[in-house]
């Protein structure tokens, strides 16, 4: 067991921040942390790096009860920040050479750690620039670099891909797979569901301080009813049509906005066929058909009834 | 080691404002320590007597004149000139004339005769020309003597003889020397302003990298890393320790130039580099403070110009504190900088240690070091404060 969370409040004044929070992460894999703003991600990352005091419950890593002076667990930690924690003063080499120097004394292997990571983010062409003259796909994989110079067995990524541009967010997301392809176990957090989905072997999902779901990718879906979501492009639906698609088997829910049918079926076989039948049979004509399967968005809404990005 | 590797690195980034508040103190403590200072015995030269440049037109034509010129002959250039008030106007305006006096037709008698109406020296000079009205009061003072004489019974010729001779009866006037001739040497006067270079430059040179330091995010990168809190404040303290040992060096290299290596031999040096030293851990513990409470660079700029202008001209620095009224003085007892100047005084006029004196450098640099601490502390008060108010 890489991680070990067990029953952790945490409060600020009246707000629970963290409410009797459980987690367990195994070596090498690539956990999701995923929820909305304010259900309290952070919180429980900067609990489990011993950066906030909690009121109560035990966060273990690597077997041992994680405290600010658990040195030598912190150095098998590597921390990658929501925001870019680097110093403006020096240059991207500098950068990565102090913060590996914190955990690598001996000189000669830092510097083969740190061109390593130069490499690993593909800084090569910018090991002399300093932090204010790259751009801020740059800087995010500046900030990778600093975390995972020294060659953590435990990576923390705190939404490290907030305002990154798509080619970066891919090479970020590629990077993570790599890292944890050559063993590191890997804590991921994020409100961005596609990310997760993309990149997380076992997921939890977190809302007002509590594990709401906890599972890999299907696992969570399979917890929902909704099997899939069906889009019809239709120029005029009658209102008896709609009636008659709703009573259709597996119908969970008919809609029809700006020309499009939507329709949500729960788990069951032929839905598709069964709707093209009625709407063949009473003379619709039709466009595009697009099927949908579940998404992390989906199950978040069927438990809180909320969106993820409300 | 990283973290005191990273200190001077940092130093290095703002290595612009320190040389320009460097540069500002060689500046003014170079400059104003060859004005100011006198070397040796040349203090006495500091009070030279001045010669003026006077012309007497006596159209009276009366012994009174004469007596008058060879009076005032000693001491002072008499010219001889004809009355042209054009010319003399044109004299004084170009300084090559201090002062014209006419003496009008039956002065004399009016001086011998009561019934005689009183008639007035006509005199012409530049206004509020200070050498001119300290010429007109001598002269105020001679025909006042000279009147009382007259009225005393003694002729014109005799009066004017009695006060020549005693204008032979000088006073000898010695300017006063505090202690001694080295009291304003160029030395003590540039160590008069160290305590700007170090309150200028220990504020920036720790303020503001503890401001980099302090910054939320690396510093919670630092906290999550292996190595201890106790190594990266050792490795801090050793930053900060080192730069103030280089502040202190290059004081002492600029002084040694200054003296042109005398100060090396000098008995006041040692105690010069502990009053220094006070000021120095003074300076450090308030680079300490504004690193901690300022946050953003403009907010150490603004405490570094406010508390080194303040804390340098209320403490003596930078206007000598032998010119504050009473009531500033009481104020200027409560500043450090006042002490290290009364003591820098002190060191500088001393030609011989003595128990007294000893007593009193070590009291006043403990009064600095005292100050030093309290910053100190209250520095880290607020920080144990704000990691509870963060936990």
């Amino acid at each position: 067991m890489v991680v070990k969370i067990e029953n952790l409040v945490k409060r600020y004044g009246d707000l629970v921040a963290l409410d009797h929070f459980n987690l367990e992460i195994e070596e090498g894999e690539v956990f999701g942390l995923l929820g909305p703003n304010g259900s309290g991600k952070s919180t429980t990352i900067n609990c489990l790096l011993a950066l906030l005091e909690y009121d109560k419950g035990t966060i273990e890593v690597f077997g041992e009860e994680m405290t600010p002076t658990s040195y030598e667990s912190k150095k098998n930690i590597g921390v990658i920040m929501q925001n870019v924690a680097v110093f403006d003063e020096l240059t991207v080499y500098e950068n990565i050479d102090y913060f590996c120097g914190l955990y690598i004394k001996d000189k000669n292997e830092r510097k083969k750690l740190v061109e390593e990571a130069i490499e690993f983010v593909e800084l090569q062409d910018y090991r002399k620039f300093r932090p204010k003259k790259l751009s801020g796909g740059l800087l995010r994989r500046l900030n990778i670099a600093c975390g995972i110079a020294h060659k953590p067995k435990l990576i923390i990524l705190d939404e490290p891909t907030v305002a990154v541009d798509p080619q970066s967010r891919n090479k970020i997301l590629e990077g993570i797979q790599k890292l944890n392809q050559e063993g590191a176990t890997v804590i991921y957090t994020s409100h961005y569901m596609e990310e997760v989905e993309q990149i997380c072997t076992r997921i939890a999902i977190m809302d007002k301080g509590k594990n709401i779901a906890l599972g890999t990718k299907d696992e969570l879906k399979g917890m929902i009813d909704l099997g899939e979501t069906i889009s019809v492009e239709i120029l005029e639906l009658p209102e008896a049509v709609k009636e008659e698609i709703a009573h259709l088997p597996h119908v969970m829910n008919v809609t029809y906005e700006n020309h499009l049918l939507k329709v949500r079926f729960s788990k069951g076989k032929h839905n598709l066929i069964r709707l093209l039948d009625v709407l063949k049979e009473k003379e619709i004509g039709f466009a595009g058909v697009h099927s949908e399967l579940p998404t992390l968005n989906d199950v978040f809404l069927e438990i809180t009834g909320k969106e993820l990005r409300d | 080691m990283q973290v005191f590797k990273l200190y001077f690195k940092l130093l290095r980034s703002n290595k612009g404002i320190l040389i320009m508040y460097f540069a500002i103190f060689l500046t003014v403590a170079l400059v104003i320590s060859n004005a100011q200072s006198v070397d040796g015995n040349n203090n006495q030269e500091a009070m030279k007597e001045e010669i003026l440049t006077i012309t007497i037109i006596d159209e009276d034509q009366k012994s009174f004149g004469n007596g008058l010129k060879e009076y005032f002959s000693s001491g002072n250039d008499i010219v001889d000139m004809e009355y042209d008030e054009q010319k003399i106007l044109d004299k004084l305006y170009w300084r090559k004339l201090d002062y014209a006096l006419v003496i009008p037709k039956g002065f004399e008698e009016s001086l011998l005769d009561e019934d005689v109406k009183d008639m007035t020296l006509k005199c012409m000079k530049v206004p509020g020309y200070f050498d001119a009205s300290f010429f007109e009061s001598e002269l105020s003072l001679y025909t006042s003597k000279l009147t009382s004489l007259l009225k005393a019974g003694y002729s014109v010729e005799d009066a004017q003889k009695q006060l020549l001779d005693l204008q032979d009866e000088q006073t000898k006037v010695e300017l006063a020397t505090f202690v001694n001739a080295n009291q304003n040497d160029k030395s003590t006067t540039f160590l008069a302003y160290v305590p700007y270079l170090f309150i200028t430059l220990g504020m920036n040179g720790i303020g503001l990298i503890l401001l980099t330091f302090n910054a939320p995010l690396v510093r919670a990168r630092m906290e999550c890393s292996s190595t201890t809190m106790k190594t990266r404040i050792a490795g801090l303290v050793g930053g900060i320790l080192l730069y103030g040992m280089l502040l202190m060096v290059t004081v002492i290299v600029v002084v040694a130039i200054v003296s042109k290596g005398r100060i090396f031999m000098d008995v006041r040096f040692p105690y010069f580099l502990i009053n220094m030293f006070g000021m120095l851990l003074f300076s450090l513990s308030l680079g300490f403070f504004t690193g901690t409470i300022a946050k953003n660079q403009d907010a150490v700029n603004g405490l570094v110009n406010v508390l080194s202008i303040g804390l340098c001209f209320l403490g003596g620095v930078f206007v000598p504190y032998e010119f504050f009224g009473d009531a500033v003085l009481k104020v200027a007892k409560f500043v450090p900088t006042y002490w290290y100047a009364v003591t820098n005084t002190k060191i500088g006029a001393m030609t011989e240690m003595t128990s007294g004196l000893a007593n009193d450098i070590f009291w006043q640099v403990g009064l600095v070091l005292g100050y030093a601490l309290v910053i100190f502390s209250v520095t880290i008060v607020i920080i144990a404060n704000r990691r509870k108010q963060t936990a």
